[in-house]
């Protein structure tokens, strides 16, 4: 994998997701708050779809640093870690899947953003010593899932353009 | 370099980065050292995303229809208003909390020139005890059962950062803002002890100031009577008060002239409770004192000018 393509990659969606989906602009209203798609995760799963599992779970942490650098709250290494941890769950069941499919690509960016924001959120919660509330994590987790796995398919397909045409998304 | 020990290179660098993470979190809860990385990660990203904002929001505009357009942009109008008004708002609250400052500043100005001329000095001293304010208002102490502390007594003495270096001694007064603190019980080269108010130990000379509400005045009686702490810690009794006084629970209880050489009318405390029995000749008057004890922090003690200094 050409991994400068990633960081080049890795900055532009950094700077994308931060400015495009402001409430004025591409963001949405829904799920009793405001909803933003999370484009570096749906970048950790395309190298997680392509990578052996210590340099996606790298790769993820990197990409979970750059959203926490550029976009998160609260203290640095949350969404890092979960970022790696998610990569690295998807890269070992792979082989079960068929990441070619958009439905799958769908269902996949569902499920991990989805797995992926819950504890994060209620992580930055817990550790910023505010209360802890389940279904406002619930909420926003289901609709940055669906934001995210509408973009997805489009995000995917461009970057298995760009980056060498090898690996599970073009099987 | 073989392929197993690039492999075992990169499982050591996830297993740090994931002990990072969890030191990040456990470490930096407060978040204080992610605002300053991302204080210097927005130096990275800051241009990018200035311009691509500045893209998006030409081709929103364009894209937009009038109406929206309008609706945006009283929604911006409205938010800013409420802004202006909140600003306003802290500002006339600034600008009058001010003024009370600049107020209090020329008074503190008075006293400061005021005072070389003054016979007594203000020695300014830091309650030290170990002794610590909780949030209700009350006290702790590092003493418990083991020391024959239990619960309902009452703190009775504090200790001072100031000694005989700075011209304490013993039985001078201890004032704070609100009024009579307490007397300096024992002298230590840096540091003292003072009796509260509150200490059946703290015996003073003491007279009423009575509110005369026909004429509107604030009347000091001419009778002394002796106030000493009644044991629980919160009150104290004005004694030897005779029946011909007038007293009522509001007035002040002040210091009175006596051989010892305090200070006059520093404010002791207010009268909760005036009592007595047909066949008395005298008062039994129940006084709060006008100070926090628990809440005690810098105290002055009232020292004669020319007592010895370092």
């Amino acid at each position: 994998m050409r991994w400068y393509l990633v960081v080049i990659f890795a900055y532009i969606l950094a700077v994308m997701q931060t400015t495009l989906f402001a409430p004025h602009l591409l963001g949405l209203s829904a799920f009793g708050g405001a909803v933003r798609p999370d484009l570096l995760l749906v970048m950790a799963l395309f190298v997680a779809l392509r990578g052996e599992p210590a340099a996606v779970f790298i790769a993820g942490w990197c990409l979970g640093l750059a959203e926490d650098l550029s976009f998160g709250q609260g203290p640095l290494g949350v969404t890092a870690m979960l970022f790696g941890l998610a990569a690295w769950a998807v890269c070992l069941i792979r082989g079960l899947l068929l990441p070619a499919r958009v439905l799958t690509q769908v269902l996949l960016v569902l499920t991990v953003v989805f797995v992926v924001r819950l504890p994060q959120q209620v992580l930055l919660w817990w550790l910023a010593g505010a209360p802890v509330d389940v279904v406002l994590a619930l909420q926003r987790g289901c609709g940055d899932a669906l934001y995210t796995a509408i973009l997805a398919p489009y995000l995917l397909w461009l970057l298995a353009r760009t980056v060498p045409r090898s690996g599970a998304l073009s099987q | 370099m073989p392929i197993a020990r690039r492999r075992s290179r990169r499982n050591l660098i996830v297993i740090l980065l994931l002990v990072i993470s969890l030191g990040l979190m456990v470490v930096d809860r407060r978040g204080g050292l992610a605002s300053r990385a991302r204080a210097v990660s927005a130096h990275v990203f800051a241009p990018s995303q200035s311009w691509l904002k500045g893209v998006a929001l030409e081709l929103a505009d364009r894209g937009s229809t009038g109406d929206a357009r309008l609706a945006r942009d009283a929604d911006d109008v409205s938010r800013l208003k409420a802004m202006l008004a909140k600003a306003e708002a802290d500002n006339a609250t600034l600008s009058a909390k001010l003024t009370d400052s600049r107020q209090e500043l020329r008074r503190i100005k008075q006293v400061v020139t005021a005072l070389p001329d003054y016979p007594l000095m203000l020695v300014r001293a830091n309650v030290l005890s170990r002794e610590y304010v909780l949030p209700d208002g009350g006290l702790k102490v590092d003493g418990g059962s083991g020391r024959g502390i239990a619960a309902g007594h009452w703190v009775v003495h504090r200790a001072l950062s100031e000694g005989k270096a700075a011209g304490v001694a013993r039985n001078q007064p201890v004032i704070a803002a609100d009024g009579m603190v307490g007397l300096v019980e024992q002298v230590g080269h840096h540091v003292s002890r003072v009796c509260l108010v509150t200490s059946p130990r703290c015996r003073l000379a003491a007279r009423i100031v009575h509110w005369d509400g026909q004429s509107g005045q604030w009347i000091p009686q001419p009778d002394n009577g002796r106030i000493q702490g009644t044991g629980d810690g919160r009150t104290m009794e004005l004694l030897n008060i005779a029946r011909n006084v007038d007293v009522c629970p509001g007035d002040f209880v002040v210091t009175a002239k006596a051989e010892t050489g305090i200070a006059e009318h520093l404010i002791i405390g207010e009268v909760t409770e005036v009592s007595y029995l047909p066949t008395d000749l005298t008062y039994t008057i129940l006084v709060r004192p006008r100070v926090d004890l628990g809440a005690l922090d810098r105290v002055y003690v009232l020292s004669p000018r020319g007592s010895p200094s370092r």
